[in-house]
């Protein structure tokens, strides 16, 4: 393993905070429904980004884009829905001042394993995520547990590092309440919610990748790769898609 | 220029640095340790990450509520053995109820867990060479049977770590799994009757350890952490450590600082 | 963020970034343990711009948070049903609320049907080789998904934490063990004097928290919400009569209520200001007195 002086150290340091910082900076996002800025904030302008879900892959910038742009029209609509349902608290108020009402999103990013590139231009991590979220369904909000892994390649781009790839995947995405592999719950319709579950994210343009969460009889599976320390990125494993 | 200081200890910039990086190389094995054991990659983890050397091997340790597992052998058998033989008799029942559905299924089928080490507090001895770590590990397993059901559940418990330095760096030495809870998912916790009989479904990953002893008893709580968490301290000293001499497990009567 | 740091300054950056992680944790476990005295009383500024806020609003100055200090009892206890003694240094919850336990809507009144371990403690049965003093609680504030910003004058740090924690307890509302379960975010800022760091200010944003695991907080709340037996803020505790300032109250999550952004994560900044601060009109901390610290409460370890 290459040996580092102090000074170098010290930069990594910092990196590593940055990187923290990045991860951190994301789960507040989401947290206060602004998952449609995360590309734009966060995310590499290069063409071959990717994000991996459990329901596949979005691969390059209009893949990646278009994913978090989805995410923020379902926030959108969602909020219209509840507006019209409470005219007299919410009728008020603007599209914006309304977006997001009602709904959370908690991915706390933990536990994370850091490496940064001996030749300082890319790094790697991942992070532990036990969270939960809500969403709207024809039978109102409805809230979910998660238990999954953060894996992602940062890119050292003009003297800021951005997110080059991304794997989120849960071993765990299922309905609080019941239990992680049993059927979930169908809550009885709420008259003018019906229009969320026309609502579709667009499809992954890889499909024959993802994850699935725990069943009875899953082989097993496991968390995506752990970085390990590396010289250059064309010398370690990717987590793109 | 005004030095760093820290305890006992005054830090130029480069010892400074050196320090820092090292809290964060602990950060990241403690981090790389939480998600190979979930992974199942418990023999990569003891190769990679425990210690080496025989001086530190002969009493390395790993406890679980009810005693310690001692020496890096008996570490193994439970990381490893125990828990393969948990997988092994999982996967002997799914092909005893359905052999020709399983035949190619290989360990691990129908089982999942996830650990982790959040909230981690640590610190480093003035001499620089034992490290003393606490988290909390939120994490949750997974078991499924023939019949098509699985018992998950929230688990929930402390991880008390040493560390050591050994001539290629920091490595585990003693680890303290003071497990809390289980919690099955979609159950209502407060409804199960947790005292009269003993409720613990963790209690089939505790194993047969080397010395039987009561180490956490999760029905009254974190009673001793106040002082079993990690402080500031000199050196290495078998007594105050979290290994199997060492004070994790000790009843106030036992304890010097209590008495 | 300034450019032109020296190597010394980018050192004290890094080191304070760790004392901020150190801090946050020595807290999370130590109110998890209800050891209020060995947090407040060690690592808190004893200023008048010290604040604590919560959903209740914002107890301001060292002698609102730790009256204990002063040899004063608590002025309100937030958490706590209007009957309920104060008797501590900082605000018990949890598994001291003799009124179901915790502050989450499906909490049930409280009623022993069955026995518990505590309850053998207190009837001193089976206590031998127990510690009454260190039990209660396995109650944990986890902390996850940090930002930390330190100012470029290195005399102030910021975070945002985000915590997936637990409230758990010994003896739940129904005998037995409870299991709960609370999830908040954090604003948090720190302050170097005396050749130390110090917690000045600590904004505490509950979103959403229940018991494991029978129900559907999103569902359960919009239903009751729709029913007319949950209001916005019901759930974590309203304002509080005996808090100074109840401007910065954040309430829990209902459907009604648009997104409070209340605690944002730190940017890059310069010096602790009202641009830059959770805790707004209480940003100085060079220029003010400090109380004395009380005999066996300085902080030990530094």
């Amino acid at each position: 393993m290459k040996q580092f002086t102090p000074e170098q150290l010290l930069s990594r340091l910092e990196w590593r905070r940055e990187l923290r910082n990045i991860m951190g900076r994301i789960s507040h996002d989401y947290s206060v429904k602004q998952e449609a800025e995360v590309y734009w904030r966060y995310w590499s302008r290069r063409e071959d980004v990717s994000l991996l879900l459990n329901r596949g892959g979005y691969r390059g910038a209009d893949a990646v884009k278009g994913y978090y742009a989805a995410l923020g029209e379902e926030i959108a609509l969602s909020s219209k829905l509840i507006q019209a349902k409470f005219p007299q608290t919410l009728g008020g108020k603007t599209p914006e001042e309304v977006y997001g009402v009602g709904m959370i999103t908690y991915l706390p990013f933990e536990s994370q394993v850091i490496e940064i590139a001996d030749d300082e231009k890319t790094a790697k991590g991942i992070w532990n995520i036990r969270g939960s979220y809500c969403k709207l369904t024809a039978g109102g909000p409805v809230a979910y547990w998660l238990f999954g892994w953060a894996a992602v390649d940062f890119i050292l781009e003009d003297g800021a590092w951005k997110v080059w790839h991304m794997q989120m995947l849960f071993n765990v995405d299922h309905q609080c309440g019941v239990g992680f592999t049993e059927e979930e719950k169908v809550f009885e319709p709420v008259p003018g919610f019906e229009e969320i579950e026309s609502f579709r994210l667009p499809e992954p343009n890889v499909k024959d990748r993802g994850f699935t969460p725990f069943y009875p009889d899953r082989p097993k599976s496991t968390s995506p790769q752990c970085p390990v320390p590396y010289g250059a990125f064309a010398e370690t494993f990717s987590y793109a898609v | 220029m005004e030095k760093f200081k820290e305890y006992k200890r005054e830090f130029t910039d480069e010892e400074m640095i050196l320090h820092a990086w090292d809290k964060e190389t602990i950060q990241d094995l403690i981090g790389r340790f939480v998600l190979y054991w979930g992974n199942g990659d418990t023999v990569r983890a003891l190769n990679e990450l425990w210690v080496k050397e025989p001086v530190h091997t002969a009493d390395a340790s790993f406890a679980t509520n009810i005693g310690f597992f001692v020496g890096i052998e008996e570490v193994r058998r439970h990381l490893v053995d125990e828990y393969e033989a948990i997988e092994r008799k999982t996967l002997d029942a799914f092909r005893a109820a359905c052999p020709e559905k399983y035949a190619d299924a290989g360990l691990g089928m129908g089982m999942t867990r996830t650990h982790s080490c959040t909230t981690p507090l640590l610190f480093i001895s003035v001499d620089d060479r034992y490290a003393r770590y606490l988290g909390y590990d939120l994490g949750m397993t997974g078991h499924g049977s023939p019949d098509g059901t699985a018992k998950c559940y929230f688990e929930i418990g402390l991880l008390l770590v040493e560390l050591v330095r050994e001539a290629d760096g920091w490595k585990i030495w003693h680890v303290v799994q003071e497990h809390d809870f289980s919690i099955e998912s979609g159950t209502n916790y407060n409804d199960v009757d947790t005292v009269l009989k003993g409720y613990d479904p963790a209690s089939r990953f505790y194993g047969d350890p080397t010395v039987k002893k009561e180490v956490y008893d999760n029905q009254f709580g974190w009673e001793y952490l106040f002082y079993d968490m990690p402080r500031p301290f000199k050196t290495y000293d078998e007594d105050e450590g979290y290994g199997p001499n060492g004070k994790v497990g000790r009843k106030f009567y036992e304890r010097l600082e209590m008495l | 963020m300034r450019k032109d740091k020296t190597l010394h300054e980018r050192v004290a950056a890094v080191v304070a970034c760790q004392k901020v992680e150190e801090l946050k944790a020595r807290h999370a476990y130590l109110h998890g343990m209800d050891r209020g005295r060995e947090e407040y009383g060690t690592f808190w500024l004893r200023s008048d711009n010290s604040t604590f806020g919560h959903t209740f609003g914002r107890m301001m100055g060292y002698r609102e948070l730790v009256p204990a200090h002063f040899d004063e009892p608590l002025r309100a206890n937030p958490f706590a049903p209007p009957e309920y003694e104060p008797h501590g240094m900082t605000m018990p919850e949890g598994a001291e609320n003799e009124d179901g336990g915790m502050p989450f809507e499906n909490a049930s009144k409280r009623h022993h049907d069955r026995p518990m371990k505590m309850g053998d403690m207190y009837d001193m049965f089976d206590l031998y080789g127990h510690n009454p003093k260190g039990t209660n609680m396995q109650s944990c504030h986890v902390l996850a998904s940090s930002v930390i910003e330190v100012a470029d004058d290195g005399k102030s740090a910021r975070s945002f934490y985000l915590t997936p924690g637990t409230m758990l307890s010994m003896h739940g509302p129904k005998g037995g063990r409870s299991g709960g379960w609370l999830w908040e975010r954090y604003g948090s800022e720190f302050v170097y004097r005396n050749g130390r760091w110090w917690w000045f200010h600590e904004q505490v944003c509950p979103d959403i928290g229940d018991s494991y695991d029978e129900s559907n907080w999103a569902q359960d709340r919009f239903r009751k919400y729709m029913d007319g037996k949950l209001r916005i803020g019901d759930c974590s505790g309203p304002p509080a009569s005996g808090i100074s300032d109840l401007r910065q109250a954040h309430n829990d999550i209902s459907v009604i209520q648009t997104v409070q952004d209340t605690v944002p994560a730190p940017e890059p900044y310069e010096h602790l200001d009202e641009e830059h601060t959770y805790s707004p009109g209480c940003t100085e901390f060079e220029n003010i007195p400090l109380y004395p610290a009380r005999k066996g409460f300085g902080d030990p370890l530094y």
